[in-house]
This record gives structure tokens, sequence and C-alpha cells, in this order.
């Protein structure tokens, strides 16, 4: 019997007349000719397969590394050299801007669609001087310029360099000098603006506690945060200092921050989430649990702004100050920004403004915000909520969870037209006998784009409660890309 | 092979504008590259890893991601769709090699795979096709990823060696040859391989011409 035919010539159409007179007579090859044959078609078959389409979320994703590629604006045959470097500086670059922009998360994260990164635009030209607009002010805070008397702070007043700014007991105040980019001082503190320039920020601790935020920087820029005897240098994105008799206590929430003695006989790097504290010959650090950094994000709430520029964000802002009496929690837009009283920069439109404090019943509230300063004075009613009361809000909330990827979607669907799509939209819901849905409408909204509450309707006009039943139930949702 | 030329990205060069325009960096030049190149891309990415592996959007952005960091480099000495082809066929490589080391290929996607097919005229010549399918993939999952690779572009692609050997960046005598091993592992692996049985792949079977 003559050799087997080799597979790889089974799957040709010419086989040799001997070849032929083997398969013929030869089970094992008529075997394995029958299955050399099917893989053909198999892989004509291949050749045919269409892939199934794109998901939209595909599209957003292509969407997003085209706005974060950065291009090195000329093709540098003759330096090959300088273009890899620059490409490398380019994605260093991109790598940066997406770690500084990880979602914020809010004592209402639950019911907020989380943003899209690919919302943020890519920063505005730097000016040469920096200036800071002062974005939340609570209780007593003064700014000291020079050797001029202190004066209060104010919604109105531009920090610039030298620029000393001190807190009483409880107060807090925030600024923003870039996209995302600025502080929040705590109460008791002492800060001074030592240097605000576009590529280097030095904030300088007196005493106290601050909280830093930093947007998208690019290779190069440095904001140092020095106390009396710490430098703390961002490689990261949110992180807190706090100085005390000599010890450096620093909280990181998002990214690396590096923390120097003065003088400079030893450097640690800090990764989020970690908590460490540093004194004269001995260091400390302990990583930080989700719970405790989520809390100390929902504390050091910056309410920073939009930021085209310091003056567009002037001219598209206006003060909110809400005082309340007892003082309570002030959440704005869904986003808890700190105990009343409280002043606030809010882009210029409707707010939804929410009060709280236990054994209270929580104020909620629309309020313009102008070009005039607005003000809201709230009495808050004693009132310890019923059981029976507070299912409806309970029960909404876990089905705004349930749902939390559908009620994203109606945004996210938007977003993809507008990418500065931003608002407030508040649903009435009427539920009927059976706990059912019976009617929804728009109380409010301030987004521009109507289709976002159309499909909310929708989608809440689907669901159905066990408690709560004959009630009428107002749900704000606030979506925001910060 | 005489169909996989019409699937394969061998559109007009894209308008060298097009590609000044994406150098310098301008962002709706890059959006107008994705748009008129993803499909293509996806299909090619598609033939290349396998129907139904459920990371195709993955790979097809990682493509993107690099073409958009790396067009700066495009010197503009083949086509543009070469080009692109090229960075598809690097990054399904690292896909593969990954696949490899977590032998990520359970036997139970098969169902996933017969969503695929669409064009069968009857239930049963779509469950062979399913099947003859699935187990041509099983094959190529088993030659190693630079096999494959030179496999799928001549066998399925339909393209030249000396193509092949534009794109995956080797001579063309390396490609011949690594093109003669692969054929010949391949198809004695589907020499031995039962799930082949009975699939229609009789001497009724249809077309079965080959370049070689």
């Amino acid at each position: 019997m003559s050799r087997h035919v080799a597979p790889h010539r089974l799957a040709t159409s010419t086989l040799s007349a001997r070849e032929q007179r083997h398969v013929d007579g030869c089970a094992r090859c008529a075997t394995a000719q029958a299955r050399v044959q099917a893989a053909r078609l198999g892989l004509d078959a291949a050749a045919r397969v269409e892939p199934a389409e794109l998901s939209p979320a595909a599209e957003a994703r292509a969407e997003a590394s085209i706005r974060w590629t950065r291009i090195p604006p000329t093709v540098a045959v003759r330096r090959p050299f300088l273009v890899g470097f620059a490409v490398v500086a380019a994605t260093a670059a991109a790598v940066l801007v997406w770690n500084a922009r990880e979602p914020q998360r809010s004592a209402y994260a639950s019911t907020l669609p989380s943003p899209a990164p690919h919302r943020v635009a890519a920063p505005a030209p730097r000016p040469d001087r920096l200036e800071a607009l002062v974005t939340l002010i609570g209780g007593d805070v003064e700014v000291a310029r020079g050797d001029a008397p202190a004066q209060r702070l104010s919604l109105d007043t531009r920090l610039g360099a030298t620029d000393r700014l001190t807190t009483t007991a409880n107060a807090r105040a925030a600024a923003q000098w870039s996209e995302g980019s600025g502080f929040l001082l705590s109460g008791d503190s002492e800060l001074t603006l030592a240097r605000l320039e576009p590529r280097t920020q030095r904030l300088e601790l007196g005493r106290g506690q601050i909280s830093v935020r930093v947007g998208p920087h690019e290779p190069g820029e440095s904001l140092h945060v020095i106390t009396p005897d710490h430098i703390v240098s961002v490689h990261g994105t949110w992180f807190t200092v706090a100085s005390a008799q000599h010890v450096t206590t620093v909280e990181v929430l998002e990214g690396t921050v590096e923390v120097t003695n003065r003088d400079g006989s030893s450097s640690t790097l800090l990764t989020a989430p970690a908590r460490a504290t540093f004194g004269r010959g001995h260091t400390a650090s302990t990583a930080l649990s989700g719970r405790q950094a989520a809390r100390l994000r929902a504390e050091s709430e910056m309410n920073f702004l939009p930021w085209p520029g310091l003056e567009a964000a002037r001219a598209a802002s206006g003060a909110l100050l809400v005082a309340s009496q007892p003082p309570a929690e002030l959440a704005v837009d869904g986003i808890v920004v700190g105990g009343t009283p409280l002043d606030v920069r809010r882009p210029l439109g409707n707010h939804y403004v929410e009060l709280t404090r236990a054994d209270f019943r929580t104020l909620q509230k629309w309020v313009a915000v102008g070009r005039e300063p607005s003000e809201l004075h709230a009495a808050l009613v004693h009132a310890p909520p019923a059981e029976d009361a507070e299912s409806a809000p309970v029960e909404i909330e876990s089905m705004v969870r349930r749902r939390a990827s559908q009620i994203r979607a109606c945004y996210e669907r938007r977003l993809k037209r507008d990418p500065q799509l931003a608002g407030t939209v508040s649903l009435r819901l009427r539920v009927g006998d059976a706990g059912q849905v019976t009617r929804v409408d728009v109380e409010q909204s301030t987004l521009p784009d109507p289709l976002v509450a159309d499909c909310l309707r929708h989608e809440a006009a689907g669901w159905s409660f066990a408690q709560g039943r004959n009630s009428t139930v107002v749900y704000p949702f606030v979506f925001r890309t910060q | 092979m005489s169909t996989g030329k019409l699937h394969a990205i061998a559109g007009p060069a894209a308008p060298t504008d097009l590609v000044a325009r994406c150098q310098k960096g301008e962002k709706d030049a890059l959006g107008e590259l994705y748009r008129q190149y993803r499909a293509e891309v996806a299909r090619n990415l598609h033939r290349m890893l396998g129907p139904g592996r459920g990371d195709l959007e993955d790979v097809l952005q990682e493509v993107f991601i690099e073409v958009f960091r790396s067009i700066g480099r495009f010197r503009g000495d083949a086509k543009i769709t070469t080009w692109l082809y090229r960075v598809c066929v690097n990054v399904a490589l690292q896909r593969l090699r990954k696949r490899k080391r977590r032998a990520e290929v359970s036997a139970d996607d098969v169902g996933e795979r017969a969503l695929d097919l669409q064009s069968a005229e009857t239930p049963e010549r779509a469950l062979d096709n399913m099947r003859r399918l699935d187990a041509v993939y099983r094959i190529l999952d088993e030659l190693s990823p630079k096999k494959r690779v030179v496999f799928i572009l001549h066998e399925i692609e339909g393209r030249e060696p000396k193509e092949i050997a534009g794109i995956v960046g080797a001579p063309v005598l390396t490609v011949r040859t690594r093109l003669h091993y692969a054929r010949k592992e391949f198809y004695a692996r589907a020499a031995t391989d039962a799930r082949l049985d009975g699939v229609g792949g009789s001497a009724a079977g249809g077309s079965t011409e080959v370049s070689s």
C-alpha cells in the first residue's frame, strides 16, 4: 500500500492520479479528505461572516479616544528621537488627564448618573498670570494683601499671588483657578498663595487644613502645598493636608502625592486612598477604606465651576447666599456643599437646593441664580419623620439605584450630541392605588435638551412601588460631568 | 480563494489631505478617519480573532488608539489602508498572545458564535456553517499567533505573500515558509478533527478551489 496523502494535499483540487487512487481505496484518507474539505468550507464562511454592529458605547469610547489624543504638530521625519519623545509626552499627558478626571462621587452618588469621562473639554489656553475665583464661603473668612488690613472674603474677590487667607473655627472657603483645579480651606486655618502661576502653584499652609484638587495638567506643571515642616507635591489629583504642631497629615483621595521634609532629608510617595502623618522623626501611613475616602470627598466638596477661563466663569455664574434656622446641611444640584450659612457661586440659571437636618423636614426648592446675588433664608420645620412618609422616598431611591443604567443612558445618549450637557430634571410622580406610577410630569428641568426629560418620563412611567400608594413624589435627577 | 479580496481593506487610498490633517492633530480629521475605516477594521479584526469572542470592541478601540498615537509617524510610503492593516495585525497579535497565555477559549461559547451567521438559507445549513466555522477557529487557536496571522491573511483574506510581507513586516520568503508550515499544520489538525465530521464537507460540499 502506498503512503497516505498528506492532509494539506487533500485541500487542493488537483490531486495526482496516484493520490486519487490511494484516497479512493483508503477509508482513513477519505475521512481526512471530508474533514479537510469541511475546513475549507469553514474558511470560506469565515471570509463572509460580518461582525455585529458596533454598540453606541463603542462609538462613545472612540470619541473619547479622539478627544484625548494629542498628536505632535509636525511630522519631524528627520528627527525620529524627538518625535518619539513628543508622542511619549503626549501619551503621559493624556494618562494624567484621564486620572485627573476620575468621576467625583457625592453623598448622592448612588442617585446620580455617573459622569462620562469623555465629556471634559481640553483645558483652555493658560493666561500668563493666574487668578482664583472664590466658589464657596462658609463662616468668617478674611483675605489680606501685602501690608493692607485684612478684609472679609466675598464671592467677588479675585485671589492672586501673595494673598493670605484666614478662616475662623468652622469656617471654610473654596477657590478655583482652572478646570477642576483649586482648593478648599477648612476652619481655623491660614493659607498664603505664595505662587499662583500657570505652570507653578505654591500654597503655604501656616496652620489648619486644606484640600486640593488638580484638574487636567500638563507635564512640567507643578503644585506644592508647603507646611512649616513638609512639602507635599502633586503627582495626582485630590488630597488633603493638615498641619498642627509640626505634624503634617496628608490624605490622598486620588492619584499620588510626594511628601518631602522641608530640609529635603526624606521623601515619601503616597498613592490613593491613603492617610499618613509626618512628624519630626516619625511617619505613619495607613490605607483609607472606601467609605472613609467617600466621606472625605463629600467633606471636601469644592463646588467647582465649568472653567472656560476666569472672566468667562465669572460672567457665567452668580452668587447664591443660603442661610437657615437652625443651621442645616446644604446640597445644591444633588451635591452636598456643607453646612449653612454658606455662600456659593453657581452657574446662572435654576438650581435645586436641599436643606437637611436630622429631625427637621427637608426643604427642597428651586432657586434662580442671576447676575445679582440670590438669597435664600429658610426656617426649617421641626418634624420627626413618620415611618410611612419615609417609605416612598426610600423606595424611590432604591428604584433609582436599580434603574441607574437606564437613567444614565437617557443622559449619555444626548451627551454625545452636546458634550457640555448638564443640569437637573425634577420629575413629579403620581403613584396610584396599586403602587403603579400613574402619571409623570416634568416639574422643572434645567437641561437644555428636552429629550433627556422625555426619556426619563418614559422610564419612570413603568415603575411601581410596594408602598407609598396614592402619593405624589417629586424626585430630582442631577446630571453633570464632574 | 476567490472571495477574500472583496472583504479585505482594499478601498481607495485615503485622501492624503485627511492624513495630513490628522498629523496636524485636527480632532475632526481623526473622527473622519475613524468613521471612514471603522467598519473595515472591525471586519478584519473579526476575521483575525474569530467570531463571537466578545472583545471585538475593545480591540477595535485599541487599534484606533494606536492609530491616533502613531499617525504622526506615517510617512506615506504605503497606502493608508495597508498601514492601518499593519496596526490591526499588530494589535491582533498582541491579543492572540495574551489569549494563548490565558487559554481563554472555553468549550461553551458555540452558541454565541452562532449569532454571527445571518446569511445561511436554512437552519440546517446555518448550523453546519456555524459548526464548521467554530471548528476552523478552534484549529486556528492551536496555531502559533504568527502562523495564524499569515494563514488568515492568505486563506481567508486572499492576500498574496508579497502583500502579507508588507503587513507583517517580514521578508516574502519568511512569509512563504510560515504559510507553508501553517497550511500543513492547519490541515493536519483538520484531518484528525472529528468536529468536522458530517458538516457538509463531502465531495458535494461546493467549491474547493485554492491558490497554492
